[in-house]
């Protein structure tokens, strides 16, 4: 499927110079290709709301010092257990701190922990399967072995197994789930290339004299990355639900940290008395998991539209 | 000089399923300066033996399991692919069917055709941005600066297969194998190619490998013709002994069934049968169960060798027993030696 510029219909390939020279600009065209698929991407309604949500955490998690009114781990005890109010609009816990400030420093770990993590499964993964979908052969025979062990064992148990042998922490975390997730890329692009070895270019490429390294940067790379595009939005939300997760189950980021796992997992036993505690950074999690998918379901139909 | 020789090249596919034999014992030489036109129909092992020579066969399922290809007199097969990716490019280029799946959609043409320069020459980025440009002219690409910065798709076919043929001479190879250039492309393309591909070649002196089932296209730019049938080379001619008589029973009947202007008959000739596909190596002539002329046992038992029939003009060999009490010359026929020395392992 290596059809990075799907946005532009093949039929309106010029035939004669004349045609073709309307019908590219030049310039960066990098630019260009992002600026058009964010013009496609404003097609569909989803998406651009979940964009925006995505952009408002971004900004949010790095002005979070600004945006927050409290210091999220400034205890008052004149306001211990408070429900929402104009003062606190999310609560405040069992310590008087206030829950909305703690929520929005919290965006700061979901999405360092989801950008760090998804960025080194799909450095491993993408760069697994690159090498087993072009060699072939024993090498790609061992490595998909390899997924499909881990396949068989539930995802999120792995990972609990491996923070809980590591420890616990922000980096047993990171690793964990790293360690779990990567095995997705490699199964993807690991197809995506060997649908694109069977291509005339890369037998073109080989007859031009090219290194085995150069056609893989170079010639199968490029052609994979929609695919990698639309994957790692996709798997971001998950990752960011399995951070909350292991630090809820106590495998993760511990309290008092803000982190929304953690959070949620501080509340849980006053549910019945104060559900502010635990529902606002659920309710933080599923919204940016929601946005997440949007996009990434918005992106795979503009980059990859064959795929469904 | 022989700049290619293929001698006695054997090429099988094997799968767990079946092995098929594809390219069963193709003999034949191109000279310096010479364009050999390789004629055959689909399926008679024209593409395998391009891709042989330029050794891109994925193997396995390929396997070729008997004979040489000698460039320069080095047997190619004997290279690793590091030794081989010296001469990729470099001293043989080679050109594709279909220019648009043959250009990576994802790079512009600017990078694709500068990539053989920079990979076989020792040469600075601006110096080779200089020499695509230069060469893309030469192709008939007019606006060449703002083509390097297009992709493939937003040229036509005629104009991408140009790009291919630029990309392919860039590094002034000796050797250029088009396989099928013209298929892809209308007509009046076809003919605009093939003038261009007529002019390079004598600009670059660059020998040629013509591959075609196209017989009118060939015979305008070929210096010799080798006609291939079922894996084997079955007539070798210059193309005007070649188009004023030709030998073998395969070829004449090949020829028949061209449609000329004029031809006032409600229906063409055509060759009965189909082309056999054979799953161990064939004995016999490939033709034989095809052919009008058949003989008798002889033609299904024993390989008939390409050779030089008595009447026939110097250098028209063909393979074929209706010959056989004429055998005067034998020239490229393998000897019983080097047979030997080839037999399967």
């Amino acid at each position: 499927m290596p059809t990075p510029n799907v946005n532009r219909d093949p039929q309106s390939a010029g035939d004669t110079v004349s045609d073709s020279l309307t019908d590219v600009t030049e310039g960066d065209s990098t630019t260009d290709k992002i600026v058009s698929v964010l013009v496609d991407l404003s097609q569909n309604k989803l998406a651009v709301i979940g964009l925006l949500y995505v952009f408002v955490l971004c900004v949010v998690a790095i002005l979070a010092p600004i945006v927050a009114p409290y210091d999220p781990s400034a205890q008052n005890y004149e306001v211990l257990n408070h429900p929402p109010s104009f003062a606190h609009p999310f609560g405040t816990d069992n310590f008087g701190r206030d829950l909305f400030s703690r929520v929005v420093f919290g965006s700061r770990y979901a999405i360092f922990l989801g950008i760090v993590i998804v960025g080194i499964q799909a450095v491993i993964g993408v760069g697994l399967g690159l090498v087993a979908g072009y060699y072939g052969g024993f090498t790609e025979a061992v490595i998909m072995r390899i997924v499909d062990i881990s396949l068989s064992i539930p995802g999120i148990v792995l990972a609990l197994a491996i923070a809980g042998l590591l420890g616990g922490g922000i980096l047993p975390l990171i690793i964990a789930i790293s360690l779990v997730g990567w095995r997705g890329f490699t199964r993807i692009v690991r197809g995506d290339v060997k649908s694109i070895m069977e291509e005339e270019y890369i037998n073109s490429a080989k007859a031009v004299g090219l290194s085995d390294t150069r056609i893989i940067t170079r010639y199968i790379l490029p052609n994979v990355a929609s695919s990698i595009i639309v994957y790692t939005t996709l798997t971001l939300p998950t990752v960011i639900l399995w951070s909350a997760a292991l630090s809820f189950l106590g495998m993760g980021v511990h309290p008092p940290t803000p982190e929304w796992g953690a959070l949620i997992a501080a509340g849980r036993s006053d549910l019945q008395s104060a559900w502010w505690i635990a529902t606002f950074p659920g309710l933080a999690i599923m919204a940016t998991i929601i946005a997440f998918n949007a996009v990434g379901d918005g992106l795979r139909d503009v980059l990859d539209p064959k795929q469904y | 000089m022989t700049l290619l020789e293929l001698k006695n090249l054997h090429v099988r596919f094997k799968t767990r399923a079946e092995t098929v034999y594809a390219v069963n014992g193709v003999n034949f030489q191109v000279e310096e300066n010479q364009v050999l036109g390789v004629i055959g129909e689909s399926g008679c092992g024209k593409s395998v033996t391009a891709l042989s020579i330029m050794g891109l066969l994925p193997s396995p399922p390929a396997d070729i399991h008997q004979g040489e290809i000698l460039y320069k007199g080095t047997n190619l097969l004997d290279l690793s692919e590091k030794e081989l990716n010296r001469i990729r490019g470099n001293e043989i280029a080679m050109i594709y069917q279909d220019p648009m799946e043959a250009l990576n959609p994802s790079l512009k043409i600017g990078f694709q055709v500068m990539e053989p320069l920079l990979t076989h020459r020792d040469i600075s980025k601006a110096d080779a941005r200089e020499r695509a440009i230069k060469i893309l002219n030469e192709c008939g690409l007019a606006d060449a600066e703002r083509i390097m910065g297009q992709y493939p798709h937003s040229l036509s076919g005629g104009m991408q297969q140009r790009v291919m043929i630029a990309m392919a001479l860039i590094t002034e190879p000796s050797l250029l194998i088009a396989d099928e250039p013209t298929t892809a492309l209308d007509v009046t393309i076809q003919a605009q190619i093939m003038d261009l591909l007529d002019n390079l070649r004598n600009d670059f002196n660059t020998s040629m490998v013509f591959i075609t089932h196209d017989i009118p296209v060939v015979s305008g730019i070929s210096d010799r013709i080798a006609v291939m049938y079922a894996g084997k080379v079955v007539e070798t001619a210059t193309v005007e002994q070649f188009m004023e008589n030709q030998l073998h029973p395969y070829t004449q009947s090949l020829m028949k069934s061209i449609p000329k202007i004029g031809d006032t008959a409600e229906e063409l000739p055509i060759i009965e049968g189909v082309v056999p596909t054979f799953d161990q190596n064939p004995k016999g002539c490939v033709f034989a169960s095809r052919c009008p002329e058949y003989l008798g046992p002889e033609c299904d038992n024993e390989t008939p060798r390409l050779s030089v029939p008595t009447d026939a003009a110097q250098g028209h060999e063909t393979a074929c027993h209706i010959y056989a009490d004429e055998y005067l010359e034998t020239v490229s026929k393998p000897t019983d030696q080097t047979i030997a020395q080839t037999e399967e392992k």
